[in-house]
């Protein structure tokens, strides 16, 4: 039990106040602190819920840290993240679960999940398919840094659970989502309504607040699918409010 | 006695037989390892489909005679299958809603052709965006999702052609899940029933661009604008050719047979000039939640990695892709860059756009190039479209819906076949 103890102390000391060394990641002091202060016996089920997962065989063979993957990915270029950092500490995982938790609770967020990594990856392993596996984990545990992640984007998450559409006419009718996308979507904003009525395909003409026009029982048949699947189960892990909405709204198509 | 094998043209090795039988052992237990990523555990996967149908387990979706094929070789070298007539159009959630061109042109092409076709409201997206983006769905539902889909094609016997790269992606990787793991499958299954639907696996999972790569002679033969002094360079989506890369089209004629064919492969049968450049291969910054939340970091990687390259390198007079964050994000991107006094810009739009432009559509109506943000006019000047008075028109229509005309809907030619009964085995 002392020898346990002390290897945990000891793998512990290794988040020290610059982040984690290994791999050389300067700069994780927030992760490096939520580690610290997390809970060991869900870093272990973390792990262990990563390599019972089906798509684990799949996804993860062995790293021999040659960073094919790291050179073609995009958000590498621009932010602290990296492939070869995800399939390294998953391989450790089994023995020091904090650093993998380390990694999941903000790092992983940054992949754009374009599967660049993936196919260039001369063993075949799939980090961009691992940061997706280690995503639907965080969200299912409510780590922060899901709850974080997932809060501005709750309303297309709500979207797209509810009615199988994302990106809608009714998020250009004021400035507040793309203003970024200048005056020329101001000027598309003013006339939207006409200028969706006027579009010449029938499932979209005059729809606002779907990409097409659904028919309720599709919709119904989708919210049943995320209920039987434990979507709403783990969504609600995270974001309690949106798995609550969508049941509401499936109640309602009944 | 040692066998002597040959390792590479140049070069035999001397190996004892007890170390040749443990390393051929040990690259077979690797091989039955590897699955997703290699083409033979790819092809592996097409085989165990079928024997799944052959024990009754599931039912295929064929691309038979009645779909009218075309093959195309894929990177596995294997040929696919793509249906040419009756199709299911697998609309995409991201390009519906505000690129409406992609989808109307696409329509367009294909009434001009005469392909009979679908356009259904019993479809949701894949809902990967929930999976790639936020984590928020997991393998089980997004294969139910991707099935009930399916299953809602075939009973309208159409066959479903995906719009959007990442559905075309995700519907590949759920197809391997569900055909290579029984416990996906069951519950899978489990809950199909429920929503009284069945297991339908389409033999083919095909992306639009493979349809407009086959159908590209017939609708050059259908061209009206002279492109042939238009530029153009080629974004392919990284979901198209990356996520299950052995099943995308490849073509000799086109790009040497070492980059994706399709959308390169349309624009060179329309005759326009396909440029090169040397960041072909990196996405276009989407990012899914990155687009929606952290927009300064997609803005930034589709401006300086791609735009700004592709301008510099190509002087390409539009840029060209196949999906719909990649048209969004490419075109969108580039306001903020502008404002801040950088130079380089080019026109996104999708191949269908293009090709339906080429083919004398109306820019504005079909085409729907009033949502697109990059500065269209010089391109269409140069196509030898008189913009102006066709915008005239087109504000001249929009009036007219204001006050009640029904707006000028495309509609598929009459289909050649008729819905299945549910029930009824395929």
């Amino acid at each position: 039990m002392v020898g346990a103890s002390k290897k945990v102390a000891r793998m512990l000391q290794r988040l020290n106040p610059d982040g984690w060394h290994y791999g050389g990641l300067p700069g994780l002091q927030w992760e490096a602190e939520n580690a610290r202060e997390g809970d060991r016996a869900l870093m272990g089920r973390i792990v262990d819920e990563l390599r019972e997962d089906v798509r684990f065989e799949e996804f993860y063979h062995a790293c021999i840290n040659c960073g094919n993957c790291t050179s073609m990915c995009p958000p590498f270029r621009l932010v602290d993240f990296e492939p070869r950092i995800v399939v390294q500490k998953v391989m450790h995982a089994k023995d020091e679960p904090e650093l993998l938790y380390q990694m999941m609770d903000q790092y992983i967020w940054a992949c754009f999940q374009c599967y660049s990594c993936w196919e260039v990856c001369p063993a075949h392993n799939n980090p961009g398919g691992l940061v997706a596996m280690l995503k639907e984990i965080a969200v299912r545990h409510g780590l922060q840094s899901a709850r974080k992640t997932l809060e501005p984007y709750s309303k297309i998450l709500y979207k797209v659970m509810t009615t199988g559409t994302q990106i809608t006419p009714d998020m250009h009718t004021s400035m507040a989502l793309f203003k970024d996308w200048g005056p020329h979507k101001a000027e598309l904003s003013k006339n939207i309504r006409t200028e969706r009525a006027a579009v010449p395909v029938e499932t979209m003409a005059g729809v606002m607040d779907k990409s097409w026009r659904v028919d309720d029982s599709t919709m119904k048949e989708l919210m049943e699918i995320e209920e039987e699947a434990g979507v709403l189960d783990a969504v609600g892990g995270s974001l309690k409010d949106v798995a609550d909405m969508v049941r509401e709204a499936a109640k309602e198509m009944e | 006695m040692p066998e002597v094998i040959r390792v590479s043209k140049k070069e035999d090795l001397e190996i004892s037989k007890e170390d040749l039988k443990f390393l051929e052992g040990l690259g077979a237990d690797r091989r039955a390892k590897l699955a997703m990523g290699t083409t033979e555990d790819y092809l592996r996967m097409l085989e165990k489909m079928k024997d799944l149908e052959k024990r009754g387990e599931i039912t295929i979706h064929h691309v038979t005679d009645e779909y009218e094929p075309a093959g195309v070789r894929t990177l596995s070298r294997r040929v696919k299958k793509i249906p040419t007539v009756e199709l299911w159009q697998h609309k995409s959630c991201g390009q519906c809603g505000h690129i409406p061109g992609y989808i109307s042109a696409l329509y367009w092409v294909m009434t001009e052709l005469g392909i009979p076709y679908v356009d259904d409201t019993n479809q949701t997206s894949c809902t990967a965006w929930n999976y790639y983006g936020s984590g928020t769905s997991n393998p089980v539902a997004l294969s139910a999702v991707f099935l009930r889909n399916m299953h809602a094609a075939w009973e309208k016997n159409a066959y479903p052609l995906i719009h959007c790269g990442t559905s075309y992606g995700d519907y590949k990787e759920c197809r391997y899940l569900v055909v290579m793991s029984r416990e996906i499958r069951d519950r899978v299954r489990s809950i199909l029933k429920k929503i009284g639907r069945d297991l339908v696996i389409p033999e083919e999972v095909v992306h639009y661009s493979e349809w407009l790569h086959v159908m590209r002679w017939k609708i050059a033969e259908r061209r009206k604008l002279d492109v042939s002094k238009v530029s153009v360079a080629v974004h392919a989506a990284c979901h198209t050719y990356k996520l299950m890369a052995e099943d995308f089209t490849y073509d000799d004629t086109v790009l040497g047979g070492k980059k994706p064919a399709p959308t390169s492969s349309t624009a060179l049968a329309l005759g326009a000039k396909l440029l090169d450049y040397s960041n072909w291969y990196d996405c276009c910054g989407f990012g899914f939640r990155h687009i929606l939340t952290e927009r300064e970091i997609s803005r930034s990687f589709a401006y300086f990695r791609k735009i700004r390259p592709i301008v510099r390198e190509t002087g390409a007079d539009v840029l060209l892709t196949h999906d719909t964050g990649c048209v969004t994000t490419l075109d969108k991107s580039q306001v903020v860059p502008l404002a801040h006094g950088y130079k380089e810009t080019v026109p996104v739009m999708s191949d269908s756009q293009f090709a339906a432009l080429a083919m004398g559509a109306h820019p504005f109506i079909v085409c729907q190039l009033q949502w697109h943000l990059a500065d269209w006019k010089p391109l269409l000047a140069k196509m030898g479209v008189d913009w102006a008075s066709a915008e005239g028109e087109y504000k001249a229509y929009l009036e007219r819906v204001r006050n009640g005309e029904r707006p000028a809907f495309i509609r598929s030619p009459p289909r050649n076949l008729e819905n299945r009964v549910r029930g009824e085995s395929a």
